[in-house]
């Protein structure tokens, strides 16, 4: 496995169900997994703090960033089934910590729906995938390209941060790539009809995060997830948008604590 | 039916579609070739095997495939992939032994596409004539070339700006195109959408307007080109008014279709 050192974070490339994937580590300790959403191009150095006194995970989804394509996967639960493949590839096999950010959101609750005595505590950042019609889920393929960034982000100086770097042919093709691996889980419908249903099974601990300017799932949803899961607490933060942890440290604080205190 | 009635005169191309129709109708653009295999593997059965059968696909199911009557031509009446230069399109038509097409594409780069398929078609012992590749052609007939210019280029210009006006991120919708195929676009356009203009649309499309020889030698010399005899014609483009389109046709058929004939020594099929 060739490692490489990058801003914190070691990559090295894993193999799970006949796919390659990037995997980042940082820290030491007991084992966070963060599943990221739709997108990897704003990186993941603002969860390094969750990193300070354990050891997180950071796995990259098939079809996106440096990971490979598995032209297998057509639905949310696919990833689910590839993490289950994946931990235990990377020696996770006991209950661990699971966060999930948007997509990654979805993933997660899936997982801990069909994989739940492998999850201790369970931390959804303004997830995706459930109904809710009052509130719906922007359709991200209805943005156009160039006003996506804008609407993930509350704060004009956190996208100034963003728009500091050219645009390049190659950022272009790496994003509709991303968008067409998002396509073929999500072109359809961005919820789960079932989900509520479902996540009826989950018995972890569970932290509900929202972002209470996000203007691609509205934080509206937040009080739809807990009235589904048994055991959930909801935070909110209120100048943060859909990249909750990019804009709020507050929120990576409040995810640190979550996931200290006794399960 | 068509080819029954016809006594055996049914072609069918088969497009994948252009981006466009994947925002208005319920299909998901990023498994639209997969499942247009499944499609085409289906309509293979159908008019091929005697029925009932049946078919368990990933996307389609059925339980009784049994259509009557079947085609009049056997094996199957012939049958056109139509695509946009994609390799895997061309890979395609060509191991299916299939004959194949391109609209909308610059013709440079059609006529590259065309090598490629022959080749493909060779190598998997298909056998390639003049009918395997079907061109496209807009032309406009006039007893004089400025009158022929003046009549007809405004509506060609319609068509193309207006009924296929549309941007790049409309046109590909998330997994319509191959990343390796938007790679090549984005190195001849960087990202911008460029402007329809006459003389850009004549890169990519075969557009003629003049007299009757003109436009025959102008046929000619494209089927000569991508060493074709089967040319699919647009009479009547955009928001042209009935007398023209009535004109154009009429005269292609009595004046253009003779002369090419005698160009071409009678290998020309017009469909």
């Amino acid at each position: 496995m060739p490692a490489s050192v990058m801003s914190g974070f070691v990559t090295r490339d894993v193999t799970a169900s006949g796919v390659r994937v990037q995997v980042m580590e940082a820290g030491h300790g007991d084992p966070i997994v963060y599943l990221h959403g739709a997108g990897t191009l704003s990186g993941f150095d603002h969860l390094l703090p969750l990193a300070r006194s354990r050891r997180l995970f950071v796995p990259i989804h098939p079809g996106f960033g440096a990971s490979d394509d598995d032209p297998q996967i057509d639905s949310v639960l696919d990833y689910a089934v590839h993490y289950a493949a994946l931990l235990k590839q990377l020696g996770l096999v006991g209950p661990i910590d699971l966060i999930g950010h948007s997509l990654g959101g979805w993933i997660a609750s899936l997982f801990a729906v069909f994989y739940g005595h492998r999850v201790r505590r369970l931390a959804l950042a303004c997830p995706a995938g459930l109904r809710v019609p009052e509130h719906p889920t922007t359709d991200l393929f209805m943005i156009p390209p160039d006003m996506l960034l804008s609407r993930l982000i509350s704060n004009p100086e956190t996208l100034k941060r963003f728009t500091a770097v050219a645009v390049t042919n190659e950022m272009r093709i790496a994003r509709y790539r991303e968008t067409t691996s998002l396509a073929r889980v999500m072109w359809d419908r961005n919820y789960e009809p079932k989900l509520g249903r479902w996540l009826e099974a989950v018995t972890t601990r569970t932290l509900v995060m929202w972002g209470e300017q996000d203007r691609v799932i509205p934080a509206q949803q937040a009080k739809h997830w807990a009235r589904h899961l048994a055991k959930a607490q909801i935070e909110t933060f209120p100048d943060a948008g859909h990249l909750l942890f990019s804009e709020a440290p507050s929120a990576v604080e409040c995810l640190r604590a979550f996931l200290t205190a006794s399960a | 039916m068509l080819d029954v009635m016809s006594g055996g005169r049914l072609e069918c191309a088969f497009p994948l579609g252009t981006g466009m129709e994947y925002w208005v109708n319920p299909v998901n653009p990023s498994y639209a070739r997969e499942r247009f295999r499944e499609a085409m593997d289906i309509l293979m059965q159908a008019w091929t095997q005697p029925g009932p059968t049946r078919y368990d696909g990933r996307f389609y199911q059925y339980k009784v495939l049994n259509p009557f009557p079947l085609p009049y031509q056997k094996p199957h009446p012939r049958i056109y992939i139509v695509g946009t230069g994609t390799e895997d399109t061309i890979q395609y038509a060509a191991e299916k032994g299939f004959g194949y097409s391109q609209v909308f594409t610059p013709i440079a780069q059609q006529l590259k596409a065309f090598a490629k398929y022959r080749d493909t078609m060779t190598r998997h012992g298909h056998h390639v004539d003049s009918e395997s590749i079907i061109i496209s052609v807009m032309p406009y007939v006039a007893e004089t070339e400025e009158k022929a210019i003046s009549e007809g280029r405004e509506h060609i210009l319609f068509y193309f700006k207006n009924l296929l006006r549309t941007t790049a991120a409309i046109n590909s919708p998330p997994g319509y195109m191959p990343v390796a195929r938007l790679r090549k676009r984005l190195e001849m356009t960087n990202g911008q959408d460029p402007e329809v203009t006459w003389e850009a649309l004549n890169t990519i499309y075969r557009t003629v307007l003049g007299t009757p020889d003109h436009v025959a030698e102008r046929i000619a010399f494209w089927c000569e080109e991508a060493q074709s005899s089967k040319v699919v014609l647009h009479l009547h483009v955009g928001d042209m008014p009935h007398w023209k389109a009535v004109k154009n046709i009429t005269l292609f058929a009595e004046e253009v279709i003779p002369r090419l004939r005698r160009i071409r020594s009678g290998c020309l099929g017009v469909a």
